[in-house]
């Protein structure tokens, strides 16, 4: 009966998926549309031909002489065979820049992410232990303070202590590990910090809330009143419950950190995605705007989809609308 | 003991706002510079009698700067939080109420809206149109009217099963009525301890695109604009970029410190 339940509601969450997708597509193609900016005088450049006849042919070979819907259509369909277009700029296969792009963004992304659960889970878990002391008291003022500040004031702050005043990191820049791996973990600490300690705030507050719900839950308490070690409790039991949460919880942070790399890998010269889709934005490269929006909202929409789909797989609480 | 602690920093976290408020409306108050004064013989000099902060690249004193670098902030992050609130309520308490496809349809659409890293989408809306103050409380509106509505639908689902709505239904009165006389009512603490955290989050979406130079544009001042030219000057200057750095910190801890004190006092049985 609940299998049945189950793949109901997979099936419900794929259409619902799609439809959101369908929506984002129309989205991202109307706001780079409205943009302004002329992509065939791009094309043709300052000193170009202007001639009606090549400014027709030109925008012939951009596709843009036929109706909106159709190279709305046109757009879709090439996105699905995996042709994303070519740059504006340079003429280059968007595809393969961004799939150039995204490791770039991944490690930073991921050392950001390791950094801030090192961080957030011994202090979310301790200050929930501790609840009302001292430590609890300093970790929840640190947390609310760096929710106040913007990420890349964080990060200016880190610039002028580790690179202005004490000299120890190259403040910007960035190099392939394989060329140069220490030059390339030097420029990732600043970055992959400020993102972390970030990230961090808002989940030491996450788990520390988590996990005294998770203390006061019956089990615990039956756990406890059976006579097991509190050290027992603490870990075998609740800690693992804890880590469930969390590990859904970062999955949807992942895709969102997608986003706050903009600023980040602007402010260290970090050459990622979120480089690259502010430097196309900058530069008005229609195709480039488009498909690195389009893939950050398509990794979300299914990061998202799947962490419901896994949700109501492995937990049997869940209610299936 | 507990009591008093909460007080406190309630207090302060008014005064501070309010200080900031009187910025906004009346700079004139706290500096008797014009903002846009340029005086190159000076430039970037340190502290002085008559510039206590010092100036910028230009010699204008950052005193004066940082103050009248309220009111954009002010304006974005309270402009569209109300904004976000009149659009993200009525469709919350639609979607929620009438439920079905209409509901469905709803919730999709915000959805997809959902589905964008906020700067990003703010990035991406505000190529479209020149950046200026409507442009980004028109794109932080967007951003954020999504959540807005998914916070307001959830509630309107409980209520609009309880006894008092049942009670209006049975009265024979209208859907409209029952919804922005029944219903409504009785989820506004709620949407008034949301206000204040999107402000907040609006105010550091704001310095975000202003430091990316996607928002307020110079000469206006702005504390994110600030930054993205104090970043030039960072090994000379420590005061042009810890200053904007501390006037954003400290306006958006206290509207999310009053945010908390309103949760607190508008739901007495979230006690800790």
């Amino acid at each position: 009966m609940r299998s049945a339940n189950v793949i109901k509601y997979i099936l419900k969450r794929l259409l619902m998926a799609v439809f959101v997708l369908l929506l984002v597509t129309v989205i991202v193609f109307v706001a780079v549309r409205l943009a302004p900016g002329d992509p065939v005088q791009a094309k043709i450049g300052p000193h170009g031909d202007y001639s009606p006849e090549n400014v027709a042919r030109v925008s012939a070979a951009l596709g843009l002489d036929k109706p909106i819907y159709v190279q709305y259509l046109v757009w879709v369909r090439d996105c699905l065979k995996g042709s994303f277009g070519y740059s504006l700029i340079n003429g280059a296969d968007v595809g393969q820049l961004i799939a150039q792009k995204i490791p770039v963004s991944m490690e930073l992304i991921l050392v950001a992410m390791v950094l801030a659960l090192l961080i957030s889970i011994p202090l979310g878990v301790y200050s929930a232990l501790k609840k009302g002391s001292v430590f609890d008291q300093v970790v929840s003022v640190i947390s609310t303070g760096l929710l106040a500040v913007p990420t890349f004031c964080v990060g200016l702050l880190l610039l002028i202590l580790i690179s202005v005043k004490l000299r120890l990191l190259p403040s910007s820049g960035y190099v392939p590990f394989s060329e140069n791996p220490g030059q390339n973990l030097k420029l990732l600490i600043m970055p992959a910090l400020t993102l972390g300690l970030a990230e961090q705030a808002s989940l030491t507050r996450y788990i520390r809330s988590e996990t005294i719900e998770v203390l006061n839950s019956n089990y615990i308490r039956t756990a406890r009143a059976k006579g097991l070690p509190v050290k027992v409790v603490n870990f075998k039991h609740a800690f693992k419950n804890v880590l469930v949460t969390v590990i859904t919880l970062v999955g949807m942070r992942f895709a969102q950190l997608f986003g706050g790399t903009v600023i980040i890998e602007q402010l260290f010269g970090w050459s990622g995605l979120g480089w690259f889709t502010y430097q196309s934005i900058i530069s008005r490269d229609y195709p480039a705007v488009q498909a690195s929006v389009l893939l950050v909202a398509v990794i979300f929409v299914v990061v998202n989809m799947l962490v419901d789909i896994l949700y109501a797989v492995i937990d049997p609480r869940i209610k299936l609308e | 003991m507990k009591i008093r602690k909460v007080k406190f920093t309630t207090v302060f976290a008014l005064a501070i706002l309010f200080v900031v408020l009187l910025m906004t409306f009346f700079p004139s108050i706290f500096t008797s510079y014009d903002p846009l004064a340029v005086e190159p013989k000076i430039k970037l000099q340190g502290p002085s009698p008559e510039h206590f902060l010092g100036v910028d690249e230009y010699g204008r004193d950052i005193w004066c700067r940082l103050v009248y670098g309220a009111r954009p902030s002010i304006e974005v992050g309270f402009g569209s939080a109300l904004l976000a609130m009149l659009v993200g309520v009525p469709l919350g308490l639609i979607a929620g109420y009438f439920g079905g496809w209409v509901d469905n349809v709803i919730m999709r659409i915000m959805d997809a809206f959902l589905s964008f890293p906020s700067v990003l989408l703010a990035i991406l809306l505000i190529t479209v149109f020149d950046p200026s103050v409507k442009t980004l409380i028109f794109t932080i509106t967007i951003v954020s009217f999504p959540a807005y509505g998914r916070i307001v639908r959830s509630s309107v689902l409980s209520l609009k099963e309880r006894d008092f709505t049942e009670a209006a239904r049975a009265s024979g009165a209208k859907p409209s009525y029952i919804m922005f006389r029944t219903i409504l009512p009785n989820c506004a603490s709620g949407i008034i301890v949301q206000f204040s955290l999107f402000a907040a989050s609006a105010i550091l979406i704001e310095a975000s695109m202003s430091f990316l130079g996607l928002g307020i544009q110079p000469p206006t001042p702005a504390w994110g604009s600030m930054l993205s030219y104090a970043k030039a000057y960072i090994g000379k200057s420590m005061l042009y970029i810890l200053t904007p750095t501390i006037m954003i910190f400290l306006t958006v801890l206290s509207i999310n410190l009053l945010g908390d004190a309103l949760r607190e006092w508008l739901d007495p049985t979230r006690l800790k």
